[in-house]
């Protein structure tokens, strides 16, 4: 009934229009791509990257990822590419609503490229593994003033070098040209980090963002023409799971004696309606049973022995 | 009071009922459409605004009056309250007539409600009149007054639900039963929260009762009843269920999982254990700490203080059953205000503004548990102390018993007003109007940026909500942003203009250029015009500076029409 119910469920869905689509390409038992693209459907081959810029992303660990709106087709067909060499091809069949993730893993031999079901969710790789780390995107909005061209993202935590901010398309939401930059960033929780903008080795500008709880986090800044040159548009808003007080230690004061407490109010809360059924039952019982017999036990007793007059 | 004939007692108890609301919700009653009762940076204009709403925009539940362009869900941000936007706010011509009726009917059904329950429970006349009286003028409810929260001064259900429950439980009849079904419609109706207090009074005063007397939980005539009372309620209810689940009621109870992990707790999410007998004045706003050291004025702060007459009285009502009266309703009572105290305090037990730790250990209260075991609960957990307001009803009915006479209604309604940690008179809100907005609800169509409306902060959004209730156009923002849903706020975190203007800390136009640039956006989206208050001077400084002299400029406020993108750039 269940398979009927999808079954229906999906003929009734409408194919067209585009989705979000998020992929990730795990190379690390294959070790066969070294400049890999994928083309979806019968579009352009699109560059993955593995330059921690994507959200979730580790440099260089062989785990590649591109984020692109794409045609909604039904199923859909991509085929990975290494340079101009086919590497394989896969077909994949896309949720009814909402963004499209999905996991290849590639392989030494033929069919080169397979869905990898057993894949940790996308952008969250390894999330509940790694409390410590929380997956950062940051945009910097430079519509109005247009002073950056290839800018990149520097914070305590990178290189000198820095992150490189994109505006190619290449990251998930991201529009190509569109003077947005966005960058992603694998960083370490910490309750604040120093963000700061350089654009051909020189600073643009520097802003502090408080970071939130959670694995996942966006912040959006924006270029301004005043000496700060960089500015927060927004704080860093979390867009991943709250983690767990006893992950992060802090948080809620019920937390750490929760199960304590439940035991605690149950074991009141039971004993209290056991005692007040036991109390009823037995005044019950004392007033139909025992009662009765007791007052014929005391009438059969002063007839025996009536009282005599009080001394 | 006994003297009396029941045709002069019920008129002397709807003249109690008629005064006590004027009284609370003074000086409103001199201008009734041009002060609201509430404080300006609580939720009064969210309330006065769904009024308005329900009038002038009937059945749009997604508009885009609110949160313009992307518009907002008007039953998920402001859908608590039905009933009265139904019955009110659907005909009344002014929407600040429409609140203020609306609370002051609240409060005197209120005080009906509570004498009712007084009666049933044995009091005399002058009791009843007492009961209604701490009930409808604790401190809790004055200061939900002055919230604008008329969900919770609904709470005025309650009193008629428990007297009709125990009228029941004595003779269950079919129509006693329709009653309790028609009393708790309209309770849910009238507020989201009722339904849990409801549910909270009939488990402990059922429960209590099954437990007392050997026999069925639910004999079969009370069953019978239930029924009835079941079917009569069940139309009404399915109806709002759905309404609520069709828009957003999933994500909100998902949202509101991690009120044990708020940290800070919300000032309002708890009710500390000596706050019960503190009368001391309340400090408003509350302030809570941010990272980095900023602050957050929270405005709609709470009193659990219970008034010293009404535990005099009370206490002296637990004595009651010295008098014949039944002892059984109000062990069940007792324990029902137990209870509500206990889930009204939060998740742990506080005292004087800490957490009480034994051993390094908080002492864990109930509320978590019942999460836990009914998982609809954290929908009200994230406000625990408004269960503060079964406390109340519990401790009226025992006014009701402890007090005999009549004089206690004015002694305990006289202690409301002057010895309350809520102010009287009334904290009220002037009703915006003005020659500028009057211009402005007559300029051609266009959203209105109101300047500033800082993000989540009370004050500026009911200002702004209130603005439009004269103006009649679109503005940018609407409610709580993670209430409204991140697609609604999104413009909020991509438009530096509208990033300015909502700025906690000192909101402010970004610079000329960044500034024209997104006024340029703003102009494409559908904005039209940029209004701002005379006390936001360094605002309207800078709007003249970019855009030039004022369109209308009233000493109250002034707006400027936005130039088209060409002409900006």
């Amino acid at each position: 009934m269940w398979f009927l119910c999808l079954a229906l469920a999906r003929a009734a869905a409408p194919v067209g229009g585009e989705v979000e689509l998020r992929l990730a390409v795990d190379d690390r038992a294959a070790r066969r791509l070294q400049a890999p693209r994928v083309q979806v459907g019968a579009g352009e081959a699109l560059p993955l990257v593995d330059d921690g810029t994507a959200a979730g992303d580790i440099a260089g660990d062989r785990i590649y990822f591109l984020g692109r709106s794409v045609p909604r087709t039904d199923p859909l067909r991509l085929a990975l590419y290494d340079g101009d060499a086919l590497v394989g091809e896969v077909q994949a069949v896309l949720p009814l609503s909402g963004p499209a993730d999905l996991s290849l893993k590639t392989e030494a031999g033929p069919p080169g490229v397979r869905v990898d079901t057993a894949a940790p969710p996308i952008g969250v790789a390894g999330e509940g593994d790694r409390p410590d780390r929380l997956a950062l995107r940051v945009e910097v909005d430079d519509r109005a003033l247009h002073r950056l061209r290839s800018p990149a993202l520097r914070t305590s935590q990178t290189g000198a070098e820095g992150t490189p901010l994109r505006d190619d398309g290449a990251l998930p939401g991201d529009t190509p040209g569109d003077g947005v930059f966005v960058a992603g960033l694998d960083v370490a929780r910490v309750q604040s980090l120093a963000l700061e903008v350089v654009e051909g080795g020189a600073a643009v500008g520097r802003v502090q963002v408080f970071l939130p709880n959670t694995g996942e986090a966006e912040v959006k800044l924006q270029t301004v023409d005043t000496a700060e040159g960089l500015a927060l548009l927004s704080e860093a808003v979390a867009t991943g799971a709250v983690q767990s007080a006893a992950a992060t230690g802090s948080g809620g004061e019920g937390g750490g004696i929760a199960g304590l407490g439940h035991l605690l109010w149950v074991a009141i809360a039971g004993f209290a309606l056991v005692f007040a059924q036991m109390r009823t039952l037995l005044q019950h019982r004392w007033d139909q049973e025992v009662a009765p017999r007791l007052a014929r036990l005391d009438r059969v007793l002063d007839r025996l022995d009536p009282p005599g007059p009080a001394a | 009071m006994d003297a009396l004939s029941p045709r002069a007692w019920r008129a002397v108890l709807l003249l109690w009922a008629a005064l006590v609301p004027i009284v609370l919700t003074w000086p409103v009653a001199t201008d009734p459409t041009g002060l609201v009762v509430g404080h300006p940076r609580a939720s009064v204009g969210a309330h006065v605004w769904v009024m308005w709403w329900a009038r002038h925009h009937p059945g749009e539940w997604f508009t885009d009056l609110l949160f313009f362009p992307i518009g907002g869900d008007v039953v998920r941000l402001y859908g608590s309250d039905v009933l009265g936007p139904l019955l009110l706010g659907s005909w009344c011509p002014s929407p600040v007539l429409a609140h203020n009726l609306w609370a002051a009917a609240l409060i005197g059904a209120g005080v009906l409600g509570a004498a009712h329950l007084a009666r049933v429970l044995g009091g005399t006349r002058g009791g009843a009149l007492a009961a209604g009286t701490a009930f409808a003028a604790a401190p809790f409810f004055q200061h939900e007054l002055l919230n604008g929260t008329t969900e919770l001064l609904s709470a005025a259900a309650l009193p008629w639900f428990t007297a009709t429950l125990l009228r029941l439980g004595r003779r269950p009849r079919p129509a006693l039963g329709a009653l309790l079904g028609a009393i708790t419609a309209l309770g849910t109706l009238a507020s989201a929260y009722n339904p849990f207090f409801l549910l909270l009074i009939g488990i402990v005063l059922r429960g209590h009762q099954a437990a007392r007397q050997p026999g069925p939980v639910l004999p079969p005539a009370f069953a019978r009843a239930l029924g009835v009372g079941v079917a009569v309620a069940a139309g009404p209810i399915a109806a709002l269920l759905a309404l609520h689940a069709a828009h957003g009621a999933g994500q909100t109870l998902a949202r509101r999982e991690d009120w044990l992990t708020q940290d800070p707790p919300l000032p309002d999410s708890f009710a500390d254990l000596l706050a019960w007998v503190d009368p001391r004045a309340i400090v408003l706003p509350a302030t809570m700490p941010l990272p980095g050291g900023a602050t957050f004025a929270y405005w709609t702060t709470c009193t659990v203080y219970l008034g010293a007459g009404a535990l005099f009285l009370g206490l002296a009502g637990l004595w009651a059953r010295r008098r014949g009266l039944a002892r059984g309703p109000l062990e069940g009572l007792l324990l029902l205000g137990a209870a509500a105290a206990l889930l009204a305090m939060g998740p742990v037990l506080r005292v004087g503004g800490e957490v009480l730790r034994v051993g390094g250990l908080a002492l864990p209260l109930p509320a978590p548990t019942v999460a836990l075991l009914f998982p609809p609960f954290v929908l009200t957990a994230l406000h625990a102390y408004r269960y503060a307001s079964v406390v109340v009803l519990a401790l009226s009915a025992f006014v009701g018993l402890g007090a005999r006479r009549a004089v206690w209604a004015p002694v305990l309604l006289l202690e409301a007003t002057l010895l309350s940690p809520v102010p009287f008179p009334a904290t009220t809100t002037p009703a915006p109007g003005g020659a500028a907005l009057d211009a402005l609800a007559a300029a051609p169509a266009g959203a209105v940026l109101v300047a500033p409306t800082v993000a989540d902060d009370l004050h500026d959004l009911g200002r702004a909500l209130l603005v439009q209730t004269v103006v009649g156009k679109p503005i940018q923002d609407g409610g709580i942003h993670h209430r409204a849903g991140d697609g609604t706020v999104a413009l909020f975190k991509e438009n530096a203009v509208l990033a300015g203007i909502s700025r906690m800390s000192g909101a402010a136009l970004p610079s000329p250029a960044v500034s024209r640039f997104f006024l340029g956006e703003l102009y494409g989206l559908g904005f039209r015009y940029l209004l701002v208050p005379a006390d936001a001077p360094g605002l309207q400084a800078q709007s003249a500076a970019l855009l030039g002299p004022p369109a209308a400029d009233d000493g109250a406020w002034a707006w400027w029409a936005l130039p088209a993108p060409a002409a900006a750039l």
